[in-house]
Order: C-alpha cells, then sequence, then structure tokens
C-alpha cells in the first residue's frame, strides 16, 4: 500500500504541470476574467443600461421579485463553468495516459525505475489510478473551488448594491448536494473511465514510437471500416458512435456531472456499451502490464 | 546457499540473433566479478536475466530466487546501475532519494546523505542540472544507500572522464565491498577495474569463455619475455599468444608451469588486458 502512495506522488512529481499547475492556472484566470467583468458592470452598467435603469434597480428586480428563479440563474452559470474544467481534465488525461509508460523507455529511465523493488502491474495500476481517480477529483475539487468563489462574488457584488443576498443562497446549497453525488457516482465513473485509461495506457506501453498516430488512428480507422459496413445489416454506424462516444467518454467523466444529472444513472448503468467499455478497459491495462514486461526484454 | 548467482546452460534468443549460448557460471557470495567482453558480447543480456527482466531458457538462481518470476522479491536485495544516463532528466534529488526510502525497505537515508555529501549535488537539484559526472555520482549514491547483497553495474563510467571514474571505483570498493556483499561489473574498459576484482568472467559472443578468481588466472597463465636466441624454444611451449615489446618477444602461455618457463626469461603475472585480448582473438 505504502509503494502505491510512493508511486503516486511520484506521478504528481513528475507531472505537477498538467496535474495541478494548468487546472489551478484556468481557475485563476477565469476567476480574475469574472471579478474584472463585476466590477466593469459596476461601474459603466448604471449608465450603459438602455432602459435608463440602473444595474441596481435590475438586480432588485431580479432578487426581490422572483428569488426562486434568480436564485436558478446562478446555479446554471455555475454549471456551464463546469465545461471547461472538463475540456481541460480531458486535454491533461490524454497528453499524461499517452505518455505514462512511453516516456521512460524513450529516455531510457525504465532502466532506473525498473532497478526497483517494484513490479510491472503496481507500476501500471499507479498510473491507471491517476486517470480513474486521482485527475477526476483533482478536477472536482478546482470546480467547487471556483463555483465557491462566483456565489460568493455574487453575494457580495448583490450586497454592495444594497440588495439583499439572502434568496441566492439556495444556489449554494445545491453545490454542497452535488459534491456529495459526486462522492456516490464514483464507482460509475471509474466504469466510464475504464475504456479511454486502458486503451491509452496499452498504447502509451505497446507503441515502439508516435503514440499519438496509434491512439488516434487506431480507434478512427476502426469506426470509419464500421461506417463502410453499414446497410450490411449490422447496426454498424451506432457501434462507430459508441466505441468513439466510449472512448471520448472516459477522458471527460467526472462524477460530478453524474452528480448534477445530466446523465441519469440508471440509464448509464443500464447500457451495454458501459459493461462491455469497462471490461475493454480492464483488458487494456492487462495488455498495458504485458507490454511493460516485454519491453524491457528487447535486445538494445 | 553459497551461491550468489548460479548459471546453468542459459540460452537467449532474440529474433535475429543467439545473445546468450550455454552459458554456465558460479558466482559465490562476496566477490567482485568483472563480466568482460566486447560490446554486443552478451553483457547486457547476462545482467538483464540476472534481474528477471528478460526470459531465459536454462536454470538461474540470483541469491537463491528464480529472478523472473520472483523480480519484485529479489530487488529488495539487489541494486542496480544500468549505465550513467539513466536517470529521470526531471527528477530531483532529494526526490530519487524520498521515493527509494519509500519503496526499498533496505535504503538508508543518512547513508545517502552522508554518500551525497562529497559530491557537489545538492538535493535540490534536478537531474537536467547535473553533469553527467555528477549525475553517475548521484546514481551511486543512491545504489550504495541500499544495504544490497548484490551490487550490479552495467557500464557504470561509460562516457564519463578519468577522474571520476577513479573515484566511482575508489568509493565502490572502500565504502561497499564487503564479504557480505556480491558485485558484479560489466565493462569492456579492463585497465580500470583489474585491480578491483575477485573474479574475471570473459564473454565473447554470447559464451563465457573464461570463468575463474584472479589467484587461479595467476596461476594458469604466466608471460615471459623472451630474448630473441630463445624465442624457438617458447614457441615450441605452446604459447597462447606472442607479441613484440622493444625487441623483446612476450610470450603468453596457459597453463605451463613457472618453473618450466623460468629458464626462458623473466615470467610475471599477465595484465587482464593482455589475457583478454589473447582469449578474445579477432573479436576484441
Amino acid at each position: 500500500m505504502s509503494t502505491m502512495i510512493w508511486l503516486l506522488r511520484r506521478e504528481y512529481w513528475e507531472h505537477r504541470v498538467g496535474l495541478r499547475n494548468i487546472p489551478l492556472i484556468t481557475a485563476g484566470v477565469l476567476a480574475a476574467i469574472a471579478t474584472l467583468t463585476v466590477i466593469g458592470a459596476s461601474i459603466w452598467g448604471p449608465r450603459a443600461g438602455a432602459q435608463g435603469a440602473s444595474l441596481q434597480a435590475a438586480l432588485r428586480l431580479a432578487i426581490e421579485h422572483s428569488p426562486v428563479q434568480a436564485a436558478r440563474q446562478l446555479a446554471e452559470a455555475l454549471q456551464s463553468v463546469v465545461v471547461v474544467f472538463a475540456v481541460i481534465q480531458a486535454l491533461v488525461l490524454f497528453f499524461y495516459l499517452l505518455g505514462a509508460l512511453y516516456d521512460d523507455r524513450r529516455d531510457r529511465s525504465a532502466w532506473f525505475w525498473s532497478s526497483m523493488p517494484v513490479s510491472h502491474t503496481e507500476t501500471v495500476a499507479s498510473k491507471a489510478l491517476i486517470g480513474l481517480l486521482v485527475m477526476p477529483l483533482v478536477t472536482i475539487a478546482v470546480t467547487l473551488a471556483f463555483q465557491a468563489f462566483l456565489v460568493v462574488l455574487s453575494l457580495v457584488t448583490v450586497a454592495v448594491h444594497g440588495v439583499s443576498p439572502w434568496p441566492l443562497l439556495g444556489a449554494l446549497t445545491g453545490l454542497g448536494a452535488h459534491a456529495l453525488k459526486a462522492v456516490v457516482f464514483l464507482p460509475i465513473h471509474v466504469l466510464l473511465a475504464l475504456p479511454a485509461v486502458g486503451w491509452l495506457l496499452l498504447v502509451s506501453a505497446w507503441a515502439r514510437r508516435r503514440p499519438f498516430l496509434w491512439a488516434v488512428l487506431v480507434p478512427l480507422i476502426a469506426a470509419l471500416c464500421l461506417v463502410v459496413l453499414e446497410g450490411s445489416g449490422l447496426p454498424a454506424a451506432d457501434l462507430a458512435g459508441e466505441l468513439l462516444g466510449r472512448l471520448g467518454m472516459g477522458l471527460f467523466s467526472n462524477p460530478w456531472y453524474l452528480g448534477t444529472g445530466a446523465l441519469a444513472a440508471h440509464e448509464v448503468l443500464t447500457a451495454p456499451g458501459l459493461w462491455v467499455g469497462a471490461l475493454a478497459g480492464v483488458a487494456g491495462l492487462a495488455g498495458a502490464i504485458n507490454a511493460r514486461t516485454r519491453s524491457l526484454d528487447t535486445s538494445d | 546457499m553459497n551461491s550468489a548467482i548460479r548459471a546453468e546452460r542459459l540460452v537467449k534468443r532474440y529474433k535475429n540473433q543467439v545473445a546468450l549460448q550455454d552459458v554456465n557460471l558460479d558466482v559465490p557470495m562476496g566477490r567482485i566479478v568483472g563480466l568482460i567482453g566486447p560490446n554486443g558480447a552478451g553483457k547486457t543480456t547476462l545482467i538483464k536475466s540476472i534481474l528477471g527482466l528478460t526470459d531465459v531458457e536454462g536454470d538461474l538462481a540470483v541469491l537463491g530466487r528464480a529472478p523472473r518470476r520472483d523480480r519484485t522479491a529479489l530487488m529488495h536485495e539487489v541494486s542496480y546501475i544500468a549505465d550513467v544516463a539513466v536517470l529521470p532528466r526531471w527528477l530531483r534529488a532529494g526526490e530519487a532519494a524520498a521515493f527509494m526510502a519509500g519503496v526499498h525497505p533496505r535504503f538508508s537515508m543518512e547513508r545517502f546523505r552522508a554518500l551525497l555529501e562529497r559530491t557537489s549535488v545538492r538535493e535540490s537539484m534536478r537531474v537536467r542540472e547535473l553533469s553527467k559526472g555528477m549525475a553517475a555520482q548521484l546514481h551511486l549514491a543512491l545504489a550504495m544507500a541500499v544495504d544490497a547483497r548484490l551490487l550490479v553495474l552495467d557500464e557504470p563510467t561509460l562516457g564519463l572522464d578519468i577522474l571520476y571514474r577513479k573515484a566511482f571505483y575508489e568509493a565502490l570498493l572502500n565504502d561497499y565491498a564487503t564479504p557480505d556483499r556480491t558485485i558484479l561489473l560489466a565493462t569492456h574498459q579492463v585497465e580500470e577495474v583489474e585491480n578491483l576484482l575477485s573474479d574475471l568472467v570473459f564473454i565473447k559472443s554470447g559464451k563465457v569463455i573464461l570463468s575463474s578468481s584472479m589467484d587461479e588466472v595467476a596461476e594458469r597463465y604466466h608471460e615471459v619475455l623472451v630474448g630473441p636466441g630463445q624465442r624457438d624454444a617458447a614457441r615450441s611451449l605452446g604459447p597462447l599468444r606472442e607479441r613484440s615489446v622493444f625487441g623483446k618477444s612476450v610470450f603468453l602461455f596457459d597453463g605451463v608451469p613457472s618453473s618450466e618457463l623460468a629458464s626462458l626469461g623473466e615470467v610475471r603475472r599477465p595484465g587482464v588486458a593482455d589475457l583478454f585480448v589473447a582469449l578474445m582473438g579477432d573479436a576484441a
């Protein structure tokens, strides 16, 4: 167990930029933009109001006359930022997983790591854990922190304009409920993420060069072949969509989004594609362990 | 179990070449073994089999274990330096040590710090900031901080200048060699390690062509400086090799007693390099 913790720490040391800096910098830039927008609106908003209504009046109208709707609008605004962090996660994970078992073979440092009392299975497992759990948890933490910041910013803005902010607090309790749901949905997320993690680690462990091309072209060509078969009685186009969809979803998936209700849990769980994909992902991980073992058994 | 490494009839084939052919080897505990051969002779393949990184045919026991099957358990007792350029460039010296302290039960942080203090490497430095020589010092400090029963070094000084190489081997001999540790050192730079070794293994085209202790080598092989008049007499005794140095002929004999040779000229112990050249033939 402690070996696994050290292996995860090792991954963090190597990938601080993707696992920490990129999500934090994104949140920081967005927070700065949001703050500047609010300040700008406070300064120029009253004069720019077309109907002559000040921002203050608009806020009062919105919050005091329909508090429920105002809270819902804030909650929706909060949800829309989730997409940004999902894209960041997908990009970071794609490049992390592709390099995870390839880069250290290319720079020969795999020989250093193989001199440790660590099995190939443990090595592959540590990298899979980063993809399945660590990065999604980082995404949740950063998303949650950024949303909390937006709520505070809204409350302060409203209060500064002399309008009671309390009706908006409903949006906050919604955030808390989502965070709880995310924990409950963690196992489903792992099933969803397995196809992408398994496939990319397999390519990373197996490819002698250009893992990027293998990882992208093989599924694309497979999907194209399926599309050509359309009309032969097979639901080929559906299968092609399923193949690419499952791989993509694995990178974007996060227990947080499952909790938002955008994906209904029972529909996700009863789709056969989920289970086939998860099994394929586990097979990919087994293949990655095998390829890792063989990759150190070469004549050079 | 007093063999550190026992190999019987090891065979390793790659797709288009045979890397090991019928290798037999018995290394007792506590020896310092030089595994010497030209590039491509099979040194690295033999080392990879000993570390369980490659599949081989034949029987192989390292510290009493089957390396391929028990690799993780075996690596608890083994320290290994592949060559100078395998430390990941992003890694900090302190992180490398912390990681090893975490996963390696025989790694000692105090020992590592004491070893590192003698070098100009600091724990906050990344490998990419180090010169080749400093990276080698760091790697050696990491490897020697492990209380290993077997230390395996594969060309550990390749590409380093002579000062580093000398310091490297001195540190190895003075600080690490003990009677209950076995050191296996693969190199093709024979002269530098000659005085370090207790045993010699010559390997050529995947075959072990000599495996004996330095004492046995001294008893078995003799070099004689022969004057011009006695060359024919020397040749009649069947020398392994003949070469000329400053007008004198130097003959290398295998298994001819020194008492018989004394009448021919000055008898001396051959250098490992000369022995290597004689036994390797054209491959050297």
